[in-house]
């Protein structure tokens, strides 16, 4: 079976805001159980694919740590 | 077999079948279960990794183009992945000063442990499919390791 291709949005050069918001959304979306993998992308680091049910976006590793880290901080 | 609700997730994904991977070599190819494989390597990674935190450590690759060794983290401090995924894109090691190794176990086989000098060191193994035949076309093929020491 063909693996079905997905248009990624690019969010690398967005506002620290519009990524944090994605981010948001993702952990919404994993708080109901919905799988999510963080992978690579082949372009090299630090950009990184992020797949959630319908939501799919290709971001930098670096902004996601700086979110992830801040959000086990403030809880 | 009873009818499953629709609420019972856990036992709903239990049921689910992992996808396989097609591994090819020449006109041959085989279903292989990468997931199982990579899901079992990484709780011998989450163990080994609970083991060495709050210690030193010795971390090193070898590579066709670059490699580096003995490169070392102090007060080691493990980023198991984020949003809480159940297996980890990617694993950060944080060292003091800000020094960091990023690890991504997408292409993650099996954690070895061998002994030198009654001293473990842990192999952690990334296999990318054979040669002419990778998985991921975008990555080096074959099988590439980390090694890793403790040293406090």
């Amino acid at each position: 079976m063909t693996p079905a291709r997905v248009n990624r949005r690019d969010i690398r050069l967005a506002s620290t805001e519009e990524k944090e918001e994605a981010y948001k959304l993702i952990d919404g979306l994993v708080d109901l159980d919905i799988p999510v993998s963080v992978k690579e992308h082949r372009s090299g680091f630090p950009a990184v694919a992020v797949d959630c049910g319908e939501v799919h976006i290709l971001t930098d590793i670096l902004s996601l740590e700086q979110w992830w880290a801040k959000k086990k901080k403030t809880g | 077999m009873s009818q499953l609700g629709l609420f019972e997730t856990e036992e709903l994904r239990q049921c689910q079948v992992e996808p396989k991977t097609t591994v090819r070599l020449g006109h041959r190819s085989a279903q292989v279960s990468m997931r199982r494989k990579q899901r079992e390597a990484a709780e011998k990674l989450k163990a080994v990794l609970t083991e060495l935190e709050g210690r030193d450590i010795l971390i090193g690759e070898y590579n066709d183009f670059w490699w580096f060794s003995g490169l070392r983290l102090k007060r080691l401090k493990v980023e198991w992945g984020m949003f809480d995924e159940k297996i980890p894109g990617v694993i950060v090691l944080w060292g003091n000063k800000d020094a960091n190794v990023r690890i991504f176990l997408d292409r993650l086989v099996d954690v070895r442990t061998q002994c030198y000098g009654g001293k473990p060191h842990y192999l952690i193994d990334f296999w990318n499919g054979f040669t002419g035949y990778p998985l991921d076309q975008y990555r080096k093929p074959g099988y590439q390791s980390l090694h890793i020491e403790a040293v406090s």
